[in-house]
């Protein structure tokens, strides 16, 4: 009884938000970051905080928003959070939001699969997998054109 | 007789002084602008590239670093599908990835870089004092900044400049423009004395 009631509140926690299409670009040996985009969806009547990200394939991870100067001036500004508002969603995309794996641990081969953690407000977790593409792929379902290695 | 000269060269020099004073300040340059600019960098292997180089070729410029995993893989797989769509034209186009980083950006790190978006595409560092000069002949921003622990970012411009076959400043394309509307753009001025 009190195990079913947890393993409720465990499946309602896991729930909070739903990830899909993450993905992430292939790297070269050396290459210090790598972004990885994504679509966080929050079914619930809360809004929801994403409030960082782990994995084992970077040192740290941070949030970040590329933002675009008067000048065409680009930068990248790291985010706190980033609120996943109730009932609605939040896409991580080229050209705006996007989690920043730092410290890599090895380079990112596409067709490959890691390993990424986002963590929630209230220190809850959502596991993800997330699939690395061609370099300059900016969609999850990019195909690679063909000219390229 | 021996004025005439001094006068002319004083002229030119008041116009290059007003078209200086009116230069586009960002990123942004003008169509068909002035005379070949001079640059001098490096590639991979330390030799020498410069404007006079690439003459013949039409040549895309794009300043970034590999530190960049936003920004940089989405204009240079812009680039990328651009060059693909050009089918044989591609033989007369140069693509180049000149790092703002050259402190990260090593020779080796830009070896593997570069190829991971297209076979073609050269990356490209040299001296501080190069790669400052580029900059400034290219209406370049390029600001550290610093970031979390040890990193730090680097503040750029991003828009793909366009050089003529004879080393002019011709388009300033981008990963906002259509692959058509920029294939049309390099065909044009492929076409191009
Ligand atoms: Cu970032």
């Amino acid at each position: 009884m009190i195990r079913t009631a947890f393993l409720l509140a465990l499946a309602t926690i896991v729930s909070a938000v739903e990830i899909s299409g993450a993905f992430a670009r292939a790297t070269a040996p050396g290459q210090g970051a790598a972004g990885v985009f994504m679509t966080v969806k929050n079914p619930s009547d809360q809004p929801v905080e994403v409030t960082g990200a782990t994995s084992s394939r970077a040192g740290r991870v941070e949030l970040h928003r590329t933002e675009t100067g008067a000048d065409g001036v680009k930068r990248m500004v790291h985010q706190p959070s980033i609120t996943i508002p109730a009932k609605g969603q939040v896409v991580l995309a080229p050209g705006g939001l996007h989690v920043m794996l730092l410290d890599l641990t090895a380079p990112l081969t596409e067709g490959s699969t890691i390993d990424l953690d986002v963590t929630l407000g209230d220190g809850t977790k959502v596991t993800t997998p997330v699939i690395v593409k061609w370099a300059g792929a900016t969609d999850a379902t990019a195909e690679k054109p063909s000219c390229c290695p | 007789m021996s004025f005439r000269p001094v006068i002319i060269s004083l002229v030119v020099l008041a116009l290059a002084g007003l078209a200086l004073a009116f230069a586009p300040t960002g990123t942004t340059a003008r169509p068909d602008q002035g005379d070949a600019r001079p640059f001098q960098l490096r590639d991979t292997e330390g030799n020498l590239v410069t404007d006079t180089s690439l003459r013949g070729q039409v040549v895309l410029l794009y300043f970034g670093y590999t530190f960049c995993p936003d920004v940089c893989p989405t204009e240079l797989g812009y680039v990328a599908r651009v060059l693909r769509a050009m089918g044989d034209d591609v033989e007369r186009t140069t693509p180049l990835f000149v790092t703002v980083d050259p402190e990260r950006d090593t020779p080796e790190l830009l070896k593997g870089y570069a190829p991971l978006f297209h076979p073609r595409i050269r990356a490209l560092t040299g001296t501080p004092e190069e790669l400052a000069a580029v900059f400034k002949t290219f209406g370049v921003t390029a600001r550290k900044v610093p970031g979390a622990g040890s990193h730090y970012l680097m503040d750029h411009s991003s828009s793909i400049t366009v050089l003529d076959r004879q080393g002019r400043v011709a388009a300033t394309i981008g990963s906002t423009d259509t692959i058509a509307r920029s294939v049309t753009t390099l065909r044009d001025i492929l076409g191009k004395p």
